[in-house]
């Protein structure tokens, strides 16, 4: 099929120089106003500014529609720039209803479309619907995937048409006990303490000076037992916000297994109910945060392609359950997603890999030992913590690993949270093989597999010993 | 773009230093930026381009494009027929005037680039690909 090249339609050119001129006009015009408020009244200003949010809001409101249509979901929408779209059924990858507490008093949820494009353009949003009303989109939806099923069905005249059932294979609930245990061994202290500790930076603004004086002066009379109490006292207390956090986060979290699909629910306040066609998973994430290895648990976690949203706090994966016994892995796998399950085995790295790559930490931290040592008087006894940090990075590089599985690769990295990562050969976008000059004289080599997820993954394997890495190169090469 | 900055910097240093009175180390400072600076040009402009021109090598195959890359660290990338969306070809005015086009294609975690090409061979290649994409057609779910 040829045909000649065909220009745009004219307006094209006055179209892009408007979009250009706007996205000029708006921030310039926002300037604009904040420099008029500090000529005349502020809050007249502020009130208009507000009156025009909430009337534009209004209209946005006004014009926002949504419809079936045969097998296709239209929405209407945008004032200025008008947009009308329109999903097919069958495209929509999972639908999430979520509530927080303001919107749970007006009884109110916001329902959530995933399609397979990317994170930044695809998720259509319905800020606010009745339950009911979600429930009865959501339902429409799974019944159109349904239908269409269905219809395939009978098209093949030696199968019966086969009633697609709705009952889950198999549920999986946090049960009280585990959702305790995943929250004490996860509770990120770091995390907290950090926040903590960037509030108390800020605190002198706000807190007045003779309650500061106060604090101060009493920790100076503190005698050294008092100190270490008081610090104990004070990470009790962020290791219990952070326990409480995860509490709500996790709690009443429940993961159904359907057929080709997971359907998740979870939250105490800001309930979501996600669901997520299983042929979507690029990877399965299995993390192990020391606390949890050392009492032989770990984390479930699945790296979907198409629009998750990025504000989940784990770079775009899907968190598939929260606290499982290392044992319980192969059968859970098994149930919830047979095609990544199996054994997970390792090879080990080579030895010359991991002392090349203790080299460098050594060499930073000797320089920086130096540096201390030379400017100041208690500079030389940092070189103590040497043997400690080449041991980390000893044990960290030698956990460390890959697999080769039939169609599964497995690779095992660890910073201080173990991952053990599983893709197959058919989620796998490209595959990279790379070598410095040094590399090539140790003969050690590292690959590393693109997969898709929200954001394009990069699943790396260090310091291989070159024949495996030739061998994980031709592995993907062949079909 | 950084050079423009750290020569930027470099020059505010002296003027400080001379107007200022600024304290004279800085001048050791300024120094080292600008020494290492003009290494950085001679390296980027001189030695990595040479370097590269003799490691990089793209090639087709049946079923995938395997690009070499780098300067010191060698990379070497698949990416299968199946997996690629689209190949795209991009000329800027620098490689329009000595007749170079840049081909690149797509998958659906990345870009790959093959940078400078001879517009017809570009074309040419721009036009395999394309053929060999419909020839190994994307089990995309």
């Amino acid at each position: 099929m040829k045909s000649k090249g065909k220009h745009l339609h004219f307006f094209a050119i006055i179209s892009d120089a408007v979009s250009t001129l706007w996205s000029i006009i708006v921030p310039l015009g926002f300037g604009f106003a904040w420099g008029m408020r500090h000529l005349g009244q502020i809050t007249g200003y502020a009130l208009i500014i507000l009156l025009v949010i909430i009337v534009f809001n209004f209209f946005k409101w006004l014009r926002f529609k949504y419809e079936f249509v045969d097998d296709q979901f239209h929405i209407r929408s945008g004032v200025l720039v008008r947009s009308d779209r329109y999903i097919r059924i069958q495209r929509i990858q999972s639908v999430q209803i979520k509530t927080n507490l303001l919107l749970r008093l007006l009884g109110v949820v916001q329902l959530k479309f995933d399609t397979a494009d990317q994170a930044s353009k695809g998720d259509m949003v319905l800020s606010a619907l009745k339950l009911e009303e979600a429930e009865k989109i959501k339902a429409e939806v799974s019944r159109g995937k349904t239908q269409k099923s269905i219809i395939f069905a009978v098209e093949d005249p030696t199968e019966a048409p086969k009633v697609v059932d709705d009952s889950p294979k198999k549920v999986y609930a946090l049960s009280g006990k585990r959702l305790l245990g995943a929250s004490l061994l996860t509770s990120k202290v770091g995390v907290v303490l950090a926040a903590v500790f960037g509030l108390w930076s800020q605190a002198d603004d706000f807190i007045p000076d003779s309650i500061q004086g106060q604090s101060l002066s009493y920790l100076e009379h503190a005698s050294l037992v008092g100190m270490i109490i008081i610090i104990g006292m004070v990470i009790l207390m962020l290791w219990l916000v952070s326990l409480v956090s995860a509490l709500l986060r996790w709690g009443f979290f429940k993961l159904s297994v359907h057929e080709g699909e997971w359907r998740i629910h979870r939250g105490v306040w800001e309930t979501s109910d996600e669901t997520y066609k299983t042929d979507r998973v690029q990877a399965i994430r299995i993390k192990e945060q020391w606390l949890q290895q050392l009492f032989g648990w770990c984390t479930v976690y699945a790296d979907c392609s198409g629009s998750i949203d990025l504000e989940k706090s784990n770079g775009g994966s899907v968190l598939v359950f929260p606290l499982l016994r290392k044992k319980e892995l192969p059968d859970f796998l098994e149930t919830a997603i047979p095609r990544f399950s199996g054994p997970i085995k390792r090879h080990p790295l080579p030895m010359r890999g991991t002392l090349y790559r203790m080299i460098l930490p050594a060499i930073f931290w000797i320089g920086l030992c130096s540096v201390l040592t030379w400017r100041l008087d208690w500079g030389k006894y940092s070189l103590i913590a040497l043997p400690f940090i080449l041991a980390y990075f000893w044990f960290k590089n030698r956990s460390e690993g890959w697999a080769l599985m039939d169609k599964r690769l497995i690779a095992i990295n660890r910073w201080l949270t173990k991952t053990t990562t599983i893709t197959r050969k058919e989620h796998i976008q490209s595959f990279a093989k790379r070598q410095s000059r040094i590399q090539k004289k140790l003969h050690l080599s590292t690959c590393s597999a693109t997969i898709r997820a929200s954001t394009a993954e990069i699943i790396t394997i260090h310091q291989l010993d070159e024949t495996d890495a030739d061998k994980l190169f031709q592995w993907f090469r062949k079909k | 773009m950084t050079h423009l900055i750290v020569w930027l910097i470099i020059g505010g240093f002296v003027t400080s230093i001379f107007f200022f009175d600024w304290p004279h180390f800085l001048f050791y400072i300024a120094g080292a930026l600008a020494a290492l600076n003009i290494l950085q040009l001679i390296l980027y402009v001189f030695v990595f381009p040479s370097i590269n021109y003799r490691t990089f090598f793209y090639a087709i195959r049946q079923e995938d494009l395997l690009i070499q890359d780098g300067i010191f660290i060698i990379t070497q990338t698949v990416i299968p027929f199946t997996r690629v969306q689209n190949v795209e070809t991009e000329q800027g005015p620098l490689l329009r005037k000595h007749h170079l086009t840049a081909v690149s294609v797509t998958t659906a975690a990345g870009e790959h680039e093959i940078p400078a090409l001879e517009e017809s061979d570009a074309l040419a290649l721009r036009d395999q690909i394309a053929e060999l994409i419909k020839e190994n057609p994307a089990n995309e779910i």
